[in-house]
């Protein structure tokens, strides 16, 4: 996992509850990296998971949501970090449709090691739209999050649910109704 | 320190390591960053090389393309779609005879006449909607020149993709605007490949017209073919060329026989066209001097322009409006006879080379036909010359098959054996001649058509007369003769009685030559007693008249005498009585005797007698020996004769021959005597001649010896030549040809050497003849101590004997009455105890069919009289002998001088000689009466032989050699010597 997002949950963290709640998730949890990230860095998605986990028992917030807060807060560092990524789409829709072959496809370019989710579009409408995500880190939650960031973004309202289709959680139908 | 300032370090501390892992992974990053641009240099470097050696390759073949298709002979060009050209190759230039820019940007299809252009799109737009990429058309382009050149084209569009584009079919159509406008069409040139085929297509014309000729050519000969006559065949043949050639005027001339005018024999006219044949009859040459000249020269008369050819002959040409004209020799055997003339009147023609040749081969077949005609015309003569020549012979002439049919049969006989065959249902010669006469004509005909000819000779009775016929086969060819038949019955009844007169004559001759020596003979006799009484009287008258008289009838007698002798002698030669006897014999014991025989009269002459024998000359050759010595004989007779001072040479040599076993003898006798005239040297070989003026009474002698010579050394094969001068002397030469070489002579020398160097050892040897003379002869000859001798008188008595003693050897007589030899030497073979005795027949005479037999029975045999050699030879072959040293020898040689039996003998025998012989001699030694001495010699001789008395036998052949050459001085001192030889033998009685 790419040291930005670690950086930028940090920094999320830092600004939400101060560093002390920071220092205190880094020295309570066992961290192969020792709680030093650098956004050009990669690092085990499981330092994610711990550090979440840590958070989520300091602050008594669940899991899922703490993901989903970082999934929204994440893609603003992103759309503000990789503009010319997103200027070419003119809605959330036609973005969210070409998260698979052209956002994905741009970042192994830069990052080949990276292991990426699969979002397929399963229908679209100009009102509707289903995508299903797929992945082993199941982390539908932070996705769940991106995808309200990008609805943020584009200054659009939508009602996200989200359905499981398998019993791990790793492949995940979303349906957006704006 | 406060809470948050702990915070704050741990803050900044993790901020600081944090950043430190960035710049170290950035390091890292940008080291491989680095790397990779390194990489990628490298990467651009390579490719940069590798664009430039492409780029190179792809130059370098873009040369080779141009100098291939710069070099290619055939046009190339590119056109675009307008129809203009926009490159063409160099040779291009060089055959349109255009520069490239001058080629460069012109309509392609201006080059084409404009009829072929159509013909052309349409070609190949049909090749193209088949898809073909290769197609060729022929067709003509127009040079800057304004030549025509044939070309074989081949048109390829630059892209295939677009196959079945209907811009590439608006195209073809000629619609090329709007191809041109269409901006999606893919193909925008045209390639265009065109071969000249100028000169090819030039050829096939060529051939199209040589076939064409090649027509003419077989027409006019299978028209000479045609049975019609030559006439009508030659009047054809000039129409064929003439309608051919399309020529104004064909005509044919033939000189006159002299060769100096020529006519107009056949002529062909164009439509509209004069005939002039009968204006040009009978032209004299000499009007026309240049026209023979060029025919002879050049061997054709040829202008297009007649202007330019030789005064005389336009002057003959141009009355006839003639414009062109060539004229061609008639030629036969290398003479030309007439010649053939095509005239143009319309316009100029200019003969092709192909139609001169085609003229030339022209007038060479009408030539041919002309020789033909003229051969068929003379054999036409020929046949009927022959014809006659045959109608007029005495011979019948039959043509036959194998069959002995008769295809035809022409006779002139009044009297034929053939006659038959003159009637209408006779047709073979086996109906007409008997059946064995028409079986060798079969067979000769087939001996004929074999051999090519054959002759055979017949005689067939006809009329009731022997008639004689010669019959000569000639083969006319597989399967036919010609039969000459002639009778010669006339001829041979006059070979017949020439014959008869031959016989007559040769009859005369005989009986005169055997008249001859019958009279001689008779003359003998009286003439010793002429001879002998005048003799004994000559010795006793006292009268020196009567003295002189009785020496010339002494003289006189022994000329006649001599002539005799000489007379008998060549009667014999000439009525082939004289028989040779080839035997071995020693050439130079011969030799020396005449040394020994001619002795006295050397002496009395004063001359020296050489004699040289080369030692090329064999110890032994087959020979006459008596007549060998009567030709010495008579050649040193002569030489003494008729030398008065001086030598006589006698020298003999031999030469190789082809056959190894043979030389030729050459022998020659020279004297230093009188010589003989040149002119005469060829009449000294001719009987009862003597050299002109030679003395008679001086060199006496009949003159026949070298007659007799000359007949011997026929006999003999020999040849002899002369060579004198006159008052010099002369050389006789003689060649006796191919004289055998005695092979065994060296054997038989050995063994009469050996004859003696051996005894045998202890044996016993049956003899057995009826007549005991014979015994006793054979007992004489084998003497020797150790042998005991059984003898037998009969075959039945031979058996006896040996039933109770075995002996070592049988010498057995045949004819014996009672048991014959055969019958007892059979009995001697059946006996197993016996046969392995050896039987030696004995006999006197053996007939030709008897040898046979008696090889079969005999181990050897023996012809009385037996010869001692003979005897030993048998002797040493079947019995065990010893070898005697020399000393030995000699002894028994001595000993056997006078044999023991003959000493046994001895007084019997010199009682015989005393009682009879010495009564008897002392009668007649005085008288000299030959007949008489003859009988004495005869008696005691046979006395000498019954008695086994060597040393009386010499005494009488001494005596007997004497009496034959009637040599009375030898005679009596032989005759005077008897007495001497009876005292001899006395001695032996010690």
């Amino acid at each position: 996992m790419k040291g930005l997002v670690f950086c930028e949950f940090l920094e999320m963290v830092e600004k939400e509850f101060g560093y002390e709640t920071v220092d205190h998730i880094i020295e309570n949890t066992n961290l192969p990296s020792n709680g030093v990230y650098t956004s050009v860095g990669t690092y085990s998605h499981e330092e994610m998971f711990a550090l979440v986990g840590q958070l989520s028992a300091k602050t008594n917030i669940p899991v899922s949501k703490l993901f989903y807060a970082y999934g929204e807060y994440v893609f603003g560092v992103f759309g503000n970090a990789y503009k010319e990524l997103i200027l070419g789409y003119e809605n959330a829709f036609d973005f969210l449709c070409r998260v698979e072959d052209t956002i994905h496809v741009q970042v192994l370019k830069l990052y080949p090691e990276a292991e990426l989710p699969r979002i397929e579009v399963k229908n679209r409408s100009d009102e509707f739209l289903e995508l299903v995500y797929t992945s082993k880190r199941k982390m539908s939650d932070f996705a769940e999050g991106l995808i309200q960031g990008c609805m943020k973004y584009f200054n659009e309202n939508a009602s996200i649910s989200k359905e499981f289709l398998s019993e791990d959680q790793s492949q995940v139908l979303f349906t957006i109704k704006k | 320190m406060s809470k948050e300032t702990d915070l704050l370090l741990k803050k900044i501390e993790r901020e600081r390591l944090a950043r430190k892992q960035a710049e170290k992974l950035l390091e890292e990053k940008s080291l491989e960053l680095y790397e990779s641009n390194q990489q990628l240099k490298s990467l651009n470097n390579n490719l940069e090389h590798l664009v430039e050696e492409r780029t190179q390759k792809l130059f370098d073949t873009e040369q080779e393309y141009y100098a291939l298709v710069e070099s290619i002979t055939d046009i190339i060009c590119k056109v675009n779609l307008r129809g203009e050209i926009v490159f063409v190759n160099q040779i291009a230039s060089t055959i349109m005879g255009q520069s490239k820019e001058e080629l460069l940007g012109q309509r392609v299809l201006n080059f084409i006449p404009r009829d072929y252009r159509s013909k052309i799109f349409k070609y190949f737009a049909r090749q193209f909607l088949r898809n073909k990429c290769i197609s060729y058309f022929d067709l003509p382009i127009i040079t800057g020149q304004k030549n025509i050149l044939w070309v074989r084209v081949n048109v390829q569009f630059t892209e295939d993709r677009c196959k079945n584009c209907d811009l590439k079919r608006c195209f073809l159509a000629g619609l090329t605007d709007d191809v041109i406008s269409s901006n999606n069409c893919e193909f925008n040139e045209i390639i265009i490949v065109a071969h000249n085929i100028t000169e090819r297509r030039r050829n096939e014309l060529e051939i199209a017209r040589n076939l064409k000729q090649q027509e003419i050519l077989t027409e006019i000969s299978v028209n000479y073919n045609s049975i019609s006559d030559f006439e009508s065949n030659t009047n054809e043949a000039v129409r064929i060329i003439g309608q051919h050639t399309g020529v104004s005027r064909v005509y044919l001339f033939e000189d006159s026989a002299d060769g100096l005018s020529t006519s107009n024999t056949y002529e062909w006219c164009n439509d509209g066209i004069e005939s002039q044949i009968h204006e040009l009859q009978e032209i004299p040459y000499s009007e026309i001097p240049s026209w023979k000249k060029l025919l002879k020269e050049e061997g054709i008369v040829y202008s297009d322009k007649i202007e330019q050819l030789p005064e005389d002959i336009r002057l003959i040409l141009e009355p006839q409006g003639i414009k062109s004209i060539i004229v061609l020799p008639l030629i036969e055997s290398g003479n030309i006879f007439g010649f053939i003339g095509f005239d143009e009147c319309d316009s100029n023609h200019q003969w092709t080379k192909s139609e001169i040749e085609l003229l030339r081969t022209v007038s060479s077949t009408i030539s041919t036909a002309f020789l033909r005609h003229r051969i068929q015309t003379d054999l036409v003569i020929s046949e009927k010359e022959n014809r006659g020549i045959i109608d007029s012979i005495p011979d019948e002439i039959l043509r036959l098959n194998r069959e002995g049919t008769v295809i035809s049969y022409k006779s002139r006989c009044d009297v034929s054996i053939f006659e038959k065959l003159n009637q209408p249902e006779v047709n073979s010669i086996i109906d007409v001649l008997s059946e064995d006469l028409s079986n060798s004509f079969i067979s000769s005909i087939e001996e004929c058509i074999v051999k090519g000819n054959f002759e055979f000779n017949f005689s067939s009775f006809h009329h009731d007369t022997m008639q004689y016929f010669e019959a000569r086969f000639v083969k006319l060819n597989s399967t036919e003769v010609l039969v000459i038949v002639r009778n010669v019955s006339e001829i041979k009844e006059n070979e017949k009685q020439l014959q008869i007169a031959k016989n007559k004559a040769e009859q005369a001759s005989k009986a005169k030559s055997e008249f001859l020596a019958n009279v001689s003979h008779e003359i003998r006799t009286p003439m010793n007693a002429i001879l002998g009484f005048s003799e004994w009287l000559h010795s006793n008258v006292e009268n020196p008249q009567h003295k002189n008289y009785l020496h010339t009838i002494m003289t006189s007698g022994r000329n006649l005498l001599a002539l005799i002798n000489d007379i008998l002698d060549l009667s014999k030669i000439e009525s082939g009585k004289m028989n040779i006897e080839l035997e071995p014999m020693q050439c130079k014991v011969v030799i020396n005797q005449m040394k020994q025989v001619f002795k006295q009269k050397l002496e009395a002459k004063n001359l020296a007698f050489n004699i040289s024998v080369d030692s090329s000359v064999p110890m032994y050759i087959y020979m006459d020996e008596v007549r060998f010595y009567q030709i010495l004989f008579n050649l040193v007779g002569n030489a003494i004769k008729f030398t008065s001072k001086g030598f006589i040479h006698v020298s003999v040599s031999a030469a190789k021959t082809s056959d190894p076993n043979a030389i030729n003898l050459i022998l020659s006798v020279e004297d230093t005597g009188i010589g003989i005239k040149e002119d005469q040297q060829a009449d000294v070989f001719k009987a009862f001649t003597q050299q002109s003026g030679q003395s008679n009474r001086y060199y006496e002698g009949t003159g026949l010896g070298l007659t007799i010579v000359g007949g011997l050394l026929k006999k003999l094969n020999g040849e002899i030549s002369l060579k004198s001068e006159v008052g010099r002397g002369s050389k006789f030469t003689i060649k006796f040809k191919d004289v055998k070489i005695a092979e065994v002579s060296a054997e038989e020398d050995q063994k009469a050497k050996e004859l003696n160097d051996f005894v045998l050892e202890p044996c016993k040897i049956l003899i057995v003849d009826d007549l005991k003379f014979n015994i006793l002869v054979l007992k004489r000859i084998i003497e020797f101590d150790n042998v005991t001798f059984l003898e037998a008188e009969s075959g039945e008595q031979a058996i006896e004997i040996m039933e109770t003693e075995q002996p070592d050897i049988v010498f057995m007589d045949i004819r014996m009455p009672g048991m014959n030899g055969y019958d007892a030497t059979e009995v001697i073979r059946n006996n197993p105890e016996w046969n392995h005795i050896p039987v030696v027949a004995f006999t006197a005479s053996i007939m030709n069919d008897e040898l046979e037999r008696i090889h079969k029975l005999f181990d050897e045999y023996l012809q009385k009289p037996v010869f001692r050699k003979d005897v030993f030879a048998v002797l040493k072959r079947f019995m065990k002998i010893k070898y005697l040293n020399a000393e030995d020898a000699q002894i028994i040689e001595d000993e056997v001088k006078l044999s023991g039996e003959c000493i046994a003998a001895l007084p019997e025998i010199i009682e015989g000689l005393e009682s009879k012989f010495i009564t008897d001699w002392k009668k007649i030694k005085n008288d000299l009466i030959i007949y008489e001495i003859e009988d004495f010699s005869k008696n005691l001789s046979d006395f000498a032989f019954k008695k086994s008395c060597i040393i009386l036998d010499n005494y009488c052949k001494d005596l007997d050699l004497a009496i034959q050459s009637f040599d009375i001085e030898l005679i009596e001192k032989q005759i005077g010597g008897f007495d001497k030889v009876v005292i001899e033998l006395k001695t032996y009685l010690q």
